[in-house]
């Protein structure tokens, strides 16, 4: 690349017309960012997808591949070709599939596209969790006790550095990730077999022997900062998010803000991801993702991309991040002195799934009747309507109802209400274990750790029983 | 709002003889679904890369997963991957369009193109029979698995 195209490609450049490479209820959300900004956007979708709409036809989004998603929204090339043969200037990703594919930012970029979302570097530092946690160091943004580099061969070593943490400890595959290649260690005589295990583990499953190693912490809460930057070296951080209600490393319920995080602390942390986000020359939207433990924070990873969960952020700090993300990638300056991380009110946010309410197994099929709730404080994100196929083949999230009231009390009954209007027919859904979680006094009363949600089911399972 | 661009993108590619190259078109063309692609260039030099059988690295991948939609519909014809339809070569080849109703076609005739930028690949006639329908027409926009043609046994 020469060094004008390398400039043009380090200030962003206008685009009139965007590629959505995602399906499903974001790939709508963009669409309507897209019409609200003038831009021309171009949906693309897999046979099953084009198959599956409430009134398939003509028109409608290009078909780029067959189902499964290797061959369709994770095929770069097809996205590639389906951009050239479409005239798109650039491509959103969304999230999941090619969101964080440094090498798919890379193939965009040198097509001449524009990708919307950061730098292909800043993305394989963010994907290697110890390059990651060396850059979260250097910025002073607060890690997990644990040296931020790979462990060593010599078992003896490890265990050292084991005593040296504190036990319990927790031995993490490098490459890995959505709770797997993990071992928690309570003892130094299980150290050496956890660390043998776990390396093999992630040999096979990551293609990367590299572990590394931290304090184990019991009842974590998850926090997370919502960062917004541009190419121009600004950065701000403009909320945090509370996803403790979680099984099995899946989010269920996520609000805005994090409930009791000392205002002065959140500042203290928001503006220490700014600043590593300034030094690793990030751009667009992101997340970081901590656990919050006895009053203190930990880095746990980076999100280079646009999270599910956004909307509670933009109920709560008067954001449109997709818009945000979209002037970033345009080269457009942030205009920093809108957001100060204070939040107006409290959002919560229902991620509903086609599953079986009991199993929690993934449970497509047609949807007979649909009907969502509206009115003030209520979002539906959906792509979700009456005769809607649910397809196997992806993820089973049919829709995200968003609500926002003055306080947490009123949201939490803003969305009682909201889910008992929600119908939902001919498939099943988790609406019921919604219900049951917004009626959780422990819940209600806010700041439940990571375990609580599967702690809770085990319990009603037992008394089934 | 127009979701379906009929632009065929732009044009543009390096030198045919750079390795470099043909493996990228070939690792596309692979991903594609498709087994062979054809680009010509206004100076008339063509490039054509045909897959060995079994060569494409995604086409037995997720072959049982994709059992559902390989199913045929009818005698439908499909694009083999999204581009603009031609229903003749572009470099002016022949008199006419490749096929129209009521036309017989041989197993292995070509019934159009699929054009994406400077790349050409043919939609094959599966079997010797009778073009009952042409869905595609000339210049438009069509997506991975759209029916160009319909065919009954003459």
């Amino acid at each position: 690349m020469d060094a004008s195209n390398e400039a043009a490609r380090e200030i962003g450049h206008s685009f009139q017309s965007l590629l959505i490479a995602n399906r499903g209820e974001i790939a709508v959300r963009i669409e309507r960012a897209c019409k609200e900004l003038g831009l021309r956007a171009i949906l693309v979708a897999s046979e099953a997808d084009r198959a599956g709409a409430a009134a398939p036809g003509e028109g409608g989004p290009l078909s780029i591949g067959p189902p499964s998603p290797a061959r369709s929204y994770l095929n770069q090339a097809a996205i590639l070709l389906a951009a050239r043969v479409t005239g798109a200037e650039a491509i959103h990703p969304g999230y999941g599939f090619l969101s964080e594919n440094a090498d798919f930012a890379e193939a965009v970029e040198k097509a001449g596209l524009v990708f919307v979302g950061p730098p292909a570097s800043a993305i394989r530092t963010m994907g290697d969790k110890i390059a990651a946690k060396r850059a979260m160091m250097a910025a002073g943004v607060p890690c997990v006790p644990g040296p931020g580099e790979p462990l060593p061969d010599n078992v003896e070593a490890v265990r050292v550095l084991a005593e040296a943490i504190g036990y319990p400890v927790i031995v993490k595959a490098a490459g890995g990730g959505g709770g797997r290649g993990m071992r928690v260690v309570r003892d130094g005589a299980d150290i050496a077999d956890a660390v043998a295990l776990t390396r093999e583990e992630a040999r096979r499953a990551f293609g990367k022997p590299e572990l590394y190693m931290e304090k184990f912490l019991e009842h974590p809460r998850h926090v997370e900062f919502q960062v917004l930057c541009d190419n121009h070296g600004n950065a701000v951080w403009v909320g945090h998010r509370d996803c403790s209600v979680q099984r099995r490393h899946q989010k269920v319920v996520e609000e805005a803000p994090a409930p009791g995080i000392a205002p002065e602390l959140a500042e203290r942390i928001g503006a220490r991801c700014a600043e590593a986000c300034r030094q690793i020359g990030y751009r667009g939207v992101g997340t970081f993702e901590f656990l919050y433990e006895h009053g203190e924070f930990y880095f746990i990873e980076m999100n280079t991309r646009l999270q599910v969960e956004h909307p509670v952020t933009e109920a709560t700090a008067g954001v449109d991040l997709v818009h945000e993300q979209l002037r970033a990638a345009q080269g457009d300056v942030l205009d920093t002195g809108r957001y100060r991380g204070e939040a107006r009110g409290h959002a919560f946010e229902c991620r509903i799934n086609a599953e079986d309410p009991t199993t929690f197994m993934a449970a497509p099929g047609r949807t007979s009747a649909v009907r969502f709730p509206s009115g003030p404080g209520i979002r539906v994100d959906t792509h979700v309507s009456a005769g809607y196929r649910v397809s196997p083949y992806y993820d089973s999230l049919i829709a995200k109802l968003i609500v926002h009231a003055p306080t947490r009390d009123e949201a939490v009954r803003r969305m009682q209400i909201a889910l008992a209007e929600t119908r939902i027919e001919g498939i099943s859904t988790n609406l019921p274990l919604h219900e049951r979680i917004f009626a959780d006094p422990d819940f209600m009363q806010g700041c439940v750790d990571i375990h609580h949600l599967e702690k809770r089911l085990r319990e009603e399972a037992c008394v089934k029983a | 709002m127009s979701r379906r661009d009929r632009s065929s993108g732009r044009s543009g590619i390096g030198d045919f003889s750079d390795p470099a190259l043909i493996s990228t078109l070939t690792a596309w063309l692979g991903a594609s679904g498709a087994s062979e692609l054809e680009i010509s260039t206004k100076d008339g030099h063509t490039l054509k890369i045909v897959l060995a059988p079994d060569a494409s690295p995604v086409r037995h991948r997720d072959e049982a997963q994709d059992a559902a939609s390989s199913v045929p519909e009818g005698r439908a014809v499909k694009a083999p991957l999204a581009g603009v339809f031609r229903d003749r070569h572009p470099g002016g080849f022949g008199p006419g369009p490749l096929t129209g109703e009521d036309r017989t076609l041989e197993a292995g005739d070509i019934a159009g193109f699929v054009e994406v930028g400077p790349i050409l690949i043919p939609v094959i006639a599966p079997a010797t029979a009778l073009v009952a329908g042409v869905h595609a027409r000339a210049g438009e926009l069509i997506g991975y698995g759209d029916p160009v043609l319909t065919m009954e046994h003459a």
